[in-house]
């Protein structure tokens, strides 16, 4: 007899989906009867079930008998002619709010309130008009197609919203992604994303070389996962495992993915507090929205961002480090030349000969020169890293002017150079020495492409927003296709790159030294042999002004 | 033969340039010891006490910072950096921790010279025996707190005298900006650098002979400012003012 029943169910609920839950709903209703309340107060199934299932029911019969009673209400003013059809309110209330069976119990209700009430004989479940029985027939029939329809509609409207989420999900991930320049960005990143989808914490361990990719959140594993993670990564085949904190009592799901590269990574999901009995179901459900991230994060092409990341933070540690020794090594035997240089031409018997003292001039200019050309060599790898990253502070646009001209008096020896600096400029917020070396390397090409003895004119003025920095020289000036490729890294014009020393890195330098503080390098010629003249532009915020003259009279 | 003859503590790791730097202070009439790592320059530093310190910033077996800081532990005594780095940050931070001056690598012995002279000028001081401090044709008379520039009395607001008050006795090192700012105004405007730079340029203009090329309040771009002292100060030799 069991066997049919059930049977039955099945071939029925094949066609009403949820009906399952009913016959589910009804044994454990029953096994809980029978084995005593004693047990069920320990089984949480219990109480979600009550809590999904039930509670709609009660709910839906609640609006039912709302709706018989406003129908009794208005008939007693005698206005209508019952119709079964105002029961449908219900029914799709009850179908799009909770689901097949509560539409299912509200067709049936409906069914047995109007029979009951508005059909005569009035309290009674016969009916005398066969009429009207075919008519309520109907109408359960109706009805119940009507339930399952907006039941349907409402679980595809769910659906939607869900793909929504994931969409939006998705979108803030890849905004995050393309804001990542490190691999522990990249790994802390995959982690919030993963977290968010799963709606749990999620960690990912790589087993690169990145032993160093302690972030915060691995830091707060728990000892016992760390180890456990540990292993898997040392591990190449692809498991998973739940491993429980004692410590916690949590359960982790520990799963091994393939990162596309020969690492291996570890994905570490807390699942929750130890109850054996629901982390089944919670640890499948976590694998396949996992497993989906994963490729996901494939189609990504993550493994190669990370390995880009990972190599330019190799290149960059290896650049610095290759700065400090050259900057060390080159600048000791240069420290030991000009040093004793400088102080032979403190002995008075070198001093007071004219020979050895024009010698020793020469010995010190080009050492001099040597560190000025190391100068710009360490300048220039300051930039192609990430970018330059200025330090901004007030300074007065004369300082680096005079700064410039001190640190380059040796090549502007042979010239006449004459100075004009507007009173009370405007102060400047940028990076002293950024600005110095721009300044200084316009100041250096202006000496070197111009005649021994020729003018150089430096001028700061000030032009409505800008401070203007210029230098005008007399010297051999630019053809246009010089003023086209100027500030090409490594660009030296034709004319003279056999007979002027040069790399032709500094005015690519001295631009993007500029640029980095909002300000513009321009460059500009009459024609060849006809002078030059180079300025630098940098903008000024006035108000600070006013505001600074009174804190001087305090 | 002078016992009063001041003695210099040279503390590098590059035989060569302990050379030139020995070279350098005997031609002035120092008293030249050297020491080749942290180690040394502590022991020697401890049992014969120099009147002066020149310190590389790097050392084989200490940072140069670190014994600057273990130094300054119990002494005063005047310590220029020899530092490789033109880095501001890392200037600013041992003037901090109390050296008096520095030189960049790789530099003219002329400016250790002038910064070592100030250095001491000022260590002496400690015991005063003349307030008036003179740079070029300023002179600043640092108990009365009369200024005259040409021996014609000069006229200065509060803080622009305050200015030049820390710099004259700092005559010829380098002062940081936060030291000025903190002396000059309360701590309100301690990260005001600006303020700074309105009263330099006010001052500038009352002292200097051109206030666009200032040859006395100097710039040290990045760190803070110097007074220069002039060409005239300079004795071919300082000795120990102590009696």
């Amino acid at each position: 007899m069991m066997k049919s029943t059930s049977r039955n169910w099945q071939h029925m609920s094949s066609y009403f989906p949820g009906l399952e839950n009913l016959h589910k709903t009804g044994f454990t209703f029953a096994k809980s009867w029978w084995f005593g309340r004693a047990q069920t107060d320990h089984d949480p199934r219990f109480a979600t079930l009550m809590r999904n299932s039930v509670l709609p029911i009660l709910k839906t019969l609640a609006l039912v008998s709302l709706t018989t009673i406003v129908y009794f209400v208005i008939d007693s003013y005698g206005l209508l002619n019952f119709v079964p059809v105002v029961y449908m309110i219900p029914v799709v209330i009850a179908a799009t709010r909770w689901g097949t069976l509560p539409a299912i119990v509200a067709s049936v209700a409906s069914f047995l309130t109007s029979d009951y009430f508005f059909y005569p004989p009035y309290y009674s479940f016969v009916m005398e008009n066969a009429q009207e029985v075919v008519d309520l027939l109907i109408f359960l029939f109706a009805a119940l197609v009507v339930s399952n329809l907006a039941t349907r509609l409402r679980g595809e409207l769910d659906a939607s919203h869900a793909r929504e989420t994931e969409l939006s999900n998705l979108y803030t991930f890849s905004r995050r992604l393309a804001a990542c320049f490190t691999a522990p960005d990249l790994v802390v990143a995959i982690q919030e994303h993963l977290s968010t989808i799963l709606g749990r914490q999620a960690v990912l361990i790589l087993g690169t070389a990145g032993g160093d990719h302690e972030t915060t959140t691995l830091r707060s594993l728990p000892q016992s996962i760390k180890q456990e993670a540990a292993r898997l990564t040392a591990s190449t085949s692809s498991q998973s495992h739940v491993i429980i904190d004692p410590a916690t009592h949590r359960a982790w799901l520990i799963i091994s993915v393939s990162t596309g590269s020969a690492d291996h990574g570890v994905i570490a999901v807390d699942l929750g507090p130890n109850s054996s009995k629901t982390i089944d179901g919670i640890k499948r459900r976590v694998e396949v929205v996992l497993s989906e991230a994963v490729t996901r994060l494939k189609r990504l092409d993550l493994a190669k961002a990370m390995d880009d990341a990972q190599f330019r933070e190799q290149a960059d540690r290896f650049k610095e480090a290759l700065m400090g020794a050259v900057s060390h090594d080159l600048r000791t035997p240069l420290a030991t030349i000009l040093g004793s240089v400088t102080v032979l031409e403190q002995i008075p018997a070198i001093r007071d000969n004219d020979r050895s003292r024009s010698l020793l001039a020469a010995v010190f200019d080009e050492a001099k020169q040597l560190d000025n050309n190391l100068q710009n060599l360490l300048n220039a790898t300051r930039i192609t890293t990430q970018g330059i990253h200025p330090r901004c502070e007030w300074i007065d646009p004369a300082d680096i002017v005079n700064a410039a001209i001190k640190q380059r008096s040796h090549r502007l020896a042979d010239h006449s150079l004459t100075v004009n600096i507007d009173r009370n400029l405007p102060l400047l917020k940028v990076d002293t020495t950024l600005i110095e070396q721009a300044f200084g390397q316009l100041l250096e090409n202006a000496a070197k492409y111009s005649k021994a003895g020729s003018t150089i004119n430096v001028s700061v003025e000030a032009r409505q927003d800008r401070i203007v920095f210029s230098v005008f020289d007399c010297g051999i000036g630019l053809t246009p296709e010089d003023a086209q490729q100027l500030f090409k890294r490594a660009y030296r014009s034709p004319r003279h790159v056999e007979t002027i020393s040069g790399s032709g890195l500094g005015l690519w330098i001295a631009n993007t030294f500029v640029t980095a503080n909002g300000g513009t390098l321009e460059i500009t010629s009459r024609g060849a042999g006809l002078g030059t003249a180079a300025s630098i532009r940098l903008p000024v915020t006035r108000d600070e002004l006013a505001e600074l003259q009174d804190v001087m009279d305090e | 033969m002078n016992k009063l003859n001041n003695a210099v503590l040279v503390v590098d790791d590059e035989p060569k340039i302990r050379r030139f730097l020995r070279a350098a202070y005997e031609l002035r009439g120092f008293l030249v010891r050297e020491a080749e790592s942290a180690a040394e320059g502590l022991k020697s530093t401890t049992f014969a006490p120099p009147d002066l310190i020149i310190l590389d910033l790097r050392l084989p077996d200490l940072s140069g910072s670190a014994v600057l800081e273990r130094i300054r532990s119990w002494s005063n005594v005047p310590i220029i950096m020899l530092s490789i780095e033109s880095n501001e940050a890392e200037k600013v931070r041992l003037l901090k921790l109390g050296a008096d001056d520095y030189v960049v690598k790789p530099f003219g012995i002329a400016e250790l010279l002038a910064r070592s002279d100030a250095a001491l000028r000022r260590y002496f001081r400690a015991v005063p025996k003349d307030p008036v401090v003179k740079a070029g044709r300023l002179k600043v008379d640092l108990a009365s707190r009369v200024v005259t520039l040409n021996d014609e009395r000069l006229q200065l607001t509060r803080k622009e005298y305050k200015l030049l008050h820390v710099l004259s006795s700092h005559l010829g090192l380098v002062v940081t900006h936060q030291q000025l700012i903190k002396e000059i105004w309360s701590t309100r405007h301690e990260e005001n650098v600006q303020y700074l730079r309105i009263l330099v340029r006010k001052l500038r203009q009352k002292i200097e002979d051109d206030p666009s090329n200032p040859r006395m309040l100097v710039t040290e771009s990045g760190v803070g400012y110097r007074l220069e002292p002039g060409s005239n100060e300079y004795p071919p030799s300082l000795c120990a003012a102590t009696g």
